[in-house]
């Protein structure tokens, strides 16, 4: 097999047992990697597929790519998934770093843990062999104190691990990859929590067999050269940061601020990338074979610090009315050391201030008073007093105020630095996603926002359902590589493509590679039916479909109703949202017709 | 209303600005017609204009302009 290892690794911590599985080909052939091929792993390993997800019988499952540790830019990813305990969909999360090169290494596409270790432990792999080591002593050590121990005790291996909030079982906790990439979504780090695993350290010496080596090469360098003529990919990311949107999403209008109830704020620019850029030193870092370095460090009087990327600014900044760039930088570190996502964090404690804020609460926190929020962090992480209750996230949170229409997330999980309202098509984005609001499952910020590749009316709900398919389709493709997302800013979506045929050796018709996507797609969409979600999980917060925004968002509301119905049309799916038989058909997925329509028992 | 029109230049686009300024720069309305004509206020490249906000509206190169507009350029960006 070339571009795959061919085989993967399931371990249970319960009782300590390992087994090597070879996959058939055609399951990779279907389903390629990372997210697709956790997704079909779920299926394969799990009988109950509504297990409930701190369970010990919930499944994680780390996977790389075909292009995983190639010479292919930015081929450095891995994906976890798992269900999710904020949300309950099926849940896939990636990022980069060295530590899906690292498990291929050893060896396996896949890496797959159930069960519960009894105490606090650290699981080292060197190629087939498994340590479960009792590591009590790291109990609820801060990430960056994790970090430098694994990385002093173990200095080949490549790591990840969780921070007290994980330990704790947050339902936004994140599982830190490498020294500061992030898997920060969907509260998977309270799924490694939920089965005392603290660490995973990972090595080996082995390489994927690439297909045709001269291609790969001329690939690479057709690549290199796209991602270096380009000002975005060369340089502007690197000086600047993903913060660099901050000063167009305010202009624009998009800029949560106060919970969502405005979309502007007045002192963006002082927390804008180019302010962070001017103001503090600070440095750049990159993932494994990525010419893209978008990763900033700021330096502080306490030492290095990760510079807070766009998202972690719009939420914990505007969202919650703060614009001194050093607090902001703070709750994000914090957030970091704790292992707290920084989108469901900001959320969660917006919607605090604004329930304090319309008399339904009587905390002192509010839009007007930040002092006591880094506290308010650790009691989220440790659960205590008033954080045990925002550690559930902001839906349950709110529910439990009596106001749910003051959480701002679609499925639990947490709405972006977008705002829906001044996007439709990633409104609708935010509906269909598998795994809840999230601005990363279609890239509509680059055609909606950034002209890419040409400029369409952003506030026009006409067409943005087949533009969103597209869009969703290709990521999960991205997803499944894995490849960066960024590097869709330079490289045309052909090179994708032959970028798996030279690493793989496979020929894929542009039809069936984009099928490829829609088979990802709809397998998690038959996830989540089977499990209980339905239309009316689709819909965004009454805000956003009963009040304007500010500036350019004056009169803008989001109308569901069409765009989701032309969405389900165009998707194959009936008016509930189920997939026809025919889409099952075309997308080789009829096995699975049993989950949603019957036939099966599996609880649902 | 005011006589001028209000010019932010973002993502590295301060390099252009008169007065070395991010934020608020300011030309008489009475000195340009349209988007096109601001950048050439600003000796800015069309080609490194890439997204123009007119009250944050995205707009083209040869839209008008009128007082009291306030105009974002940026060059190309990313990121999220």
């Amino acid at each position: 097999m070339q571009g795959w290892m061919g085989k993967i690794l399931l371990i249970d911590l319960t009782n300590q047992k390992k087994n090597s599985y070879q996959l058939p080909p055609e399951l990779y052939h279907e389903f390629l990697g990372g997210r697709g091929l956790g997704v079909r792993l779920f299926f394969y390993f799990m009988d109950q597929l509504k297990v409930p997800p701190l369970n010990p019988d919930n499944l994680l499952i780390f996977a790389t790519g075909p292009l995983t540790a190639t010479v292919v830019p930015t081929s450095g990813r891995m994906t976890l998934t798992t269900r999710s305990p904020l949300t309950g969909t099926i849940f896939d999360s990636n990022a980069g770093g060295f530590f899906g090169p690292a498990l291929k290494g050893a060896g396996y596409d896949a890496l797959l843990i159930r069960g519960r270790a009894e105490k606090l432990t650290r699981l080292q792999i060197n190629e087939g062999e498994c340590q479960f080591i009792n590591c009590d002593d790291l109990k609820h050590r801060p990430t960056g104190d994790t970090w430098q121990y694994l990385k002093q005790k173990l200095p080949r291996y490549e790591h990840l691990y969780i921070g007290p909030a994980g330990e704790n079982k947050v339902k936004f906790a994140t599982v830190a990859v490498g020294k500061n990439r992030t898997l920060g979504r969907g509260g998977l780090g309270a799924v490694l929590g939920s089965k005392n695993l603290k660490a995973l350290s990972i090595t080996g010496s082995q390489e994927p067999e690439i297909a045709d080596y001269d291609k790969t090469e001329q690939i690479k360098e057709k690549s290199l050269t796209y991602l270096q003529e380009s000002s975005l990919t060369s340089s502007r990311l690197e000086d600047f940061g993903t913060a660099m949107l901050v000063n167009l999403s305010n202009e624009a209008g998009i800029l949560p601020t106060k919970n969502f109830q405005e979309t502007q704020f007045v002192q963006a620019d002082n927390i804008s990338g180019e302010q962070l850029t001017a103001s503090m030193e600070s440095s750049s870092g990159s993932c494994f074979n990525c010419p893209i370095a978008c990763a900033r460090k700021i330096a502080t009087d306490e030492g290095e610090k990760s510079g807070p990327e766009y998202e972690s600014i719009g939420l914990l900044g505007p969202n919650l009315a703060i614009s001194d760039p050093d607090k902001i930088t703070e709750l994000n570190h914090i957030c970091n050391e704790l292992g707290l996502d920084t989108i469901s964090t900001g959320s969660v404690i917006a919607c605090l201030m604004e329930l304090s804020e319309k008399g339904y609460s009587d905390h002192s926190f509010s839009f007007a008073d930040h002092s006591g929020l880094e506290n308010l962090l650790k009691k989220i992480a440790f659960r205590q007093g008033l954080g045990a209750s925002l550690a559930e996230g902001s839906l349950e949170f709110a529910r439990e105020m009596g106001h749910p229409e003051l959480a701002m997330q679609v499925k639990k999980l947490d709405i972006p630095a977008f705002d829906p309202r001044g996007m439709k098509g990633q409104a609708l984005g935010y509906i269909t996603s598998n795994r809840g609001a999230c601005h990363l499952r279609a890239s509509m910020l680059n055609i909606e926002m950034l002209g890419l590749p040409e400029r369409i009316d952003r506030f026009s709900e006409q067409g943005k359902a087949s533009l969103l398919i597209q869009q969703q389709d290709l990521n999960a493709i991205l997803d499944s590589l894995i490849v960066c997302k960024f590097t869709l800013f330079a490289l045309a979506e052909g090179f994708y493509r032959e970028m798996l045929e030279a690493v793989t050796g496979l020929e894929f018709a542009a039809a069936e590679f984009y099928l490829l996507g829609a088979r990802i797609w709809n397998l998690e969409k038959i996830y989540n039916l089977a499990v209980g979600f339905r239309k009316k999980d689709d819909t965004l917060p009454a805000r956003f479909k009963n009040e304007e925004g500010s500036g350019p968002l004056r009169g803008e509301v989001v109308v569901e109703e069409k765009m989701l119905a032309d969405y389900y049309q165009l998707r194959g799916w009936d008016s509930e949202g189920f997939p026809l038989q025919e889409t099952l058909e075309e997308l080789k997925l009829t096995d699975f017709s049993p989950y949603i329509y019957g036939g099966e028992d599996n609880e649902c | 209303m005011s006589a001028e029109i209000i010019v932010n230049l973002y993502g590295g686009l301060e390099k252009y600005s008169l007065e070395g300024k991010r934020k608020d720069n300011r030309i008489k309305a009475s000195k340009v017609n349209n988007i096109e004509e601001v950048l050439q206020h600003f000796s800015i490249p069309p080609d490194e204009a890439n997204i123009i906000l007119l009250d944050g509206h995205h707009v083209d190169l040869s839209d008008s302009v009128k007082a009291g507009n306030v105009i974002s350029i940026f060059p190309l960006i990313g990121g999220g």
